[in-house]
């Protein structure tokens, strides 16, 4: 068997696939750099919905209603943007100790809200943690990540 | 002897290797362009600055220290007064770090924000100490 060459031809291989890690890991490097995760601030904007929520519907007597809240009501009441809460990255649900529901936002983020996978999914919401107060409930959540916008 | 072989081989590998350098070359200007983490600056402070809406009441005014994205901009030549600005309509925050491009993150608080004295200033005339100004006033709605 010939086995000149065999050396410097396996130190060319182990070259080849060096330089193949290299460059991956550079890609993956700079596209992390770039796009990264980034900051996720979803728990930190439900906590901030639901504080402001709950004093509007106490202050406002919402946890106290017998018939259906109205929803223009809520938003003049509690002073919050209908475009962004219907953006389908928010959902506010209540249900009182009378019974009444009220929710606006997506409604499936009631069951997304406990999924295992919520922390690393940015696409799935972190909601806070459920208030439970004489037999009201309250369950508020945000999946909102930022956009790149073109100007 | 013949050698002819082994001249291919030599310009096979230096071949390669010269392409591998320019594409090498041509990776790390592209990662290096990219490293000074200026898109986690824009979401980070379009994230921050809507938390603070967020958290906010008509009157109230803010002085935001964002020095670091401004200084990232001012290396990629986008101007200091553009770096922040605000969709009032869309309920917007948007940070941009360079020229035709930036991100935006919405705030839930239905009011408005006016921005005070040009929004965007740096006291010491460069992207030092850079501060965005900007005052939260009752939501203006235009009646039809």
């Amino acid at each position: 068997m010939n086995f000149k060459g065999a050396i410097g031809e396996g130190i060319l291989y182990f070259v080849f696939f060096l330089m193949i890690i290299m460059i991956i890991g550079g890609l993956y490097g700079g596209l992390n750099a770039y796009f990264g995760k980034g900051h996720d601030s979803r728990f930190e904007e439900s906590e901030l919905l639901f504080k402001e929520a709950k004093i509007c519907f106490i202050e406002e007597g919402f946890f106290d209603l017998t018939t259906a809240l109205d929803e223009d009501l809520f938003y003049e009441k509690c002073r919050f943007s209908r475009e962004l809460l219907e953006d389908g990255e928010h959902m506010i649900y209540m249900k009182n100790k009378n019974g009444i529901e009220f929710l606006v936002g997506v409604n499936d983020f009631k069951i997304r809200c406990f999924l295992d996978a919520r922390k690393d999914n940015l696409n799935l919401p972190l909601c806070f943690t459920p208030y439970e107060l004489d037999g009201n409930y309250l369950l508020v959540g945000s999946s909102q990540s930022s956009r790149r916008v073109y100007t | 002897m013949n050698k002819r072989g082994d001249t291919n081989l030599i310009m096979d590998i230096i071949i390669y290797l010269t392409i591998f350098i320019l594409f090498f070359i041509g990776m790390f200007w592209f990662i290096s362009s990219y490293s000074n983490r200026s898109g986690f600056l824009e979401d980070f402070y379009a994230k921050e600055i809507a938390e603070v809406i967020n958290s906010a009441e008509p009157g109230m005014s803010f002085k935001i220290d964002i020095t670091p994205l401004a200084i990232v901009s001012s290396k990629n030549g986008k101007p200091l007064k553009d770096i922040i600005t605000i969709d009032n309509v869309n309920n917007r925050v948007i940070a941009s770090s360079k020229l035709n491009t930036g991100v935006s993150f919405g705030f839930f608080n239905d009011v408005d924000v006016v921005i005070v004295d040009g929004g965007v200033q740096g006291p010491s005339g460069g992207a030092e100490t850079t501060r965005f100004i900007f005052k939260i006033v009752e939501k203006q709605r235009n009646e039809l």
